[in-house]
């Protein structure tokens, strides 16, 4: 029986096991050791320990695309989050027709970015984009442009796919968490006869303090991985103002040839998203 | 999902008329950002560029299909949509036999190195995916299967792993003991318990997981545009977005294109949609 259980232990985990650590795990580690060297893909791989960080230090472009990573997590702090939570607060309370209003806040999250980013695409376009089709529309034609090209609003035209994605993700996320708000708190705040912002603030937010730790964890992560719109909209141009990370190691690795530069802008990335998800849960640790 | 919202708050809502007011604009006009976006998008699908440039926000003069069966035929989604179909169905299974299996091990059984193994995929889900590309790349080239639907579906298999076994694990921790218990009485062995018994008490997390994966293949772009490279396996997010370079001002075909690639994950999203927004709010607690 317990060589059974042994054998049996061994036949469930080994195929998978393997598999993942062949296809997940020895890519993890590829990424940190090639990281260390100067590569091209093709010629001989040169040992430079910790030079392509040294370089990432000093690398301007780099500097730009990590300031544009950050801007995309304090659209996450002040839009994404703020817009998630007003949502699920309302369609809480059981307004008319919630459950349509919720499929279709949702609908943007299980459309592919390709999708997302084409429609945007559109709107942004010069001549029959809805933008400037509407400004033309209420009169407003001088202030109409070429969104996407135009370097005063390429980095606010290439986030707003970024931010309407996942706000239906958010609200979901807080929804749930509005659930196990318990009645009675509410019920007595409303007795005290707080008004309803009051409410928001002393009752409810305190109560969903874990909630927003995920929604924050959770909008951080994308905020580095998801390059696909900044990659299909505007490729980091004109010259580099919409780079995020993620699009600039891509470049590095694939237009550049220069591998382990990349692969130093990805542990970088993989090191600041988990250092930020250990600091959050230690700072705004989940109380009682 | 208990609907608890309570006379209170409604007679507290009364009170507050400009709250009221505020709020019905804030929810309706979100609702019509989103949802306007989606029918202006049908809309101009049934345009020719003629009629996209002369009135753009204009109902489409007839219902014209033309932009779609240029789109499937001449511009090959239907191939994309194939492959697309493929890749997300195989990917799918492999995180099922692959996924299912280890979850049965890590929950049911008792063993050294248990916690280690689920700590291993559990880290798995806070690595930034995208942040694999290069490894990933070069491990194809080597394999040969770089350009392959092969290749990418052992990829996204390994990308949604985590994932799975994550919602997995979960599910089967609380299946109770008794079910497998009575099971050994009856003289089955550790397979027939886990083909006849776990398999099926575990089908709503694998109904989910299988819901997320299909999402996560049937969308995914930046590994694709890195691993294949002809249309022959061009997925449909690939192929879409070469529509950007190839038919740059058939707007209309552009459109016709997103409605299709949006058209499968929308159907499954009406049909599963309490697993799909639960799955995800719970697999983004922890991913």
């Amino acid at each position: 029986m317990v060589r059974q259980k042994t054998l049996a232990i061994i036949c469930f985990t080994l195929p998978t096991l393997a598999f993942y650590i062949y296809f997940f795990l020895t890519p993890v580690f590829d990424t940190v050791y090639n990281s260390l060297f100067e590569w091209d893909g093709i010629s001989d791989k040169l040992f430079l320990f910790l030079g392509n960080y040294l370089e990432l230090l000093q690398d301007p472009i780099f500097y730009k695309a990590l300031g544009n990573t950050f801007y995309w997590v304090l659209l996450v702090i002040i839009l994404q989050i703020p817009l998630g939570f007003f949502l699920a607060y309302f369609i809480y309370q059981k307004v008319k027709a919630f459950k349509l209003l919720r499929t279709v806040y949702f609908i943007p999250v299980i459309a592919s970015a390709v999708a997302v980013s084409l429609a945007f695409s559109f709107i942004y376009e010069a001549q029959f984009g809805i933008l400037n089709s509407f400004l033309k529309l209420i009169g407003l034609e001088q202030y109409t442009t070429a969104w996407l090209q135009d370097p005063n609003t390429a980095m606010t035209a290439v986030s707003l796919p970024f931010v309407w994605n996942y706000v239906g993700l958010m609200m979901v996320v807080l929804y749930s968490g509005l659930q196990s708000v318990p009645d009675e708190l509410i019920e007595a705040s409303e007795i005290d006869g707080v008004n309803a912002l009051q409410k928001i603030w002393y009752v409810i937010l305190p109560s969903l303090r874990n909630v927003l730790v995920i929604c924050l964890v959770l909008g951080i992560s994308y905020a580095f991985k998801q390059f696909d719109y900044v990659l299909l909209l505007t490729n980091g141009g004109p010259v580099h103002l919409t780079e995020v990370t993620g699009t600039y190691m891509y470049k590095q690795g694939f237009s550049e040839a220069r591998y382990g530069y990349g692969n130093a802008i990805a542990i970088t990335m993989m090191f600041i998203v988990i250092v930020f998800t250990l600091i959050i849960n230690k700072v705004l640790q989940p109380k009682d | 999902m208990p609907r608890n919202t309570n006379k209170l708050s409604r007679k507290f809502q009364a009170k507050n008329g400009i709250a009221a007011i505020f709020k019905y604009i804030f929810i309706w006009g979100y609702f019509a950002l989103t949802f306007g976006l989606f029918i202006w998008l049908l809309m101009t699908s049934f345009k020719t560029n003629r009629e996209i440039f002369s009135s753009p926000f204009g109902l489409p003069e007839s219902v014209n299909f033309d932009n779609y069966i240029v789109g499937l035929f001449d511009a090959n989604l239907t191939l994309f949509m194939g492959n697309s179909f493929i890749v997300a169905v195989s990917t799918v299974v492999l995180c099922f036999i692959l996924g299912s299996t280890v979850s049965y091990a890590i929950s049911r059984f008792t063993f050294k190195g248990n916690a280690f193994i689920y700590l291993l995929f559990v880290i798995g889900l806070t690595i930034p995916l995208q942040s694999l590309i290069f490894p990933m790349f070069f491990k194809m080239h080597s394999l040969g299967l770089r350009d392959t639907l092969f290749g990418i579906i052992l990829v996204y298999t390994a990308l949604n792993l985590p994932k799975t076994v994550f919602l997995l694990v979960g599910f089967m921790k609380g299946i109770p003991k008794e079910m497998e218990e009575a099971a050994i009485i009856d003289g089955c062995n550790y397979w027939n318990i886990f083909t006849k018994v776990l398999i099926p008490m575990s089908r709503p997390a694998l109904a989910t997981a299988g819901i997320l994966v299909f999402i996560a293949a049937w969308n995914e772009y930046i590994f694709a545009t890195v691993l294949l490279s002809s249309d022959a396996t061009s997925t449909l997010p690939l192929g879409l977005a070469s529509f950007q370079t190839s038919y740059t001002n058939d707007y209309g075909l552009i459109a016709a294109g997103v409605i299709i690639s949006i058209i499968p994950v929308l159907i499954a999203y009406m049909l599963f949609q309490e697993q799909i927004i639960k799955g995800m709010a719970s697999g983004a607690v922890k991913g």
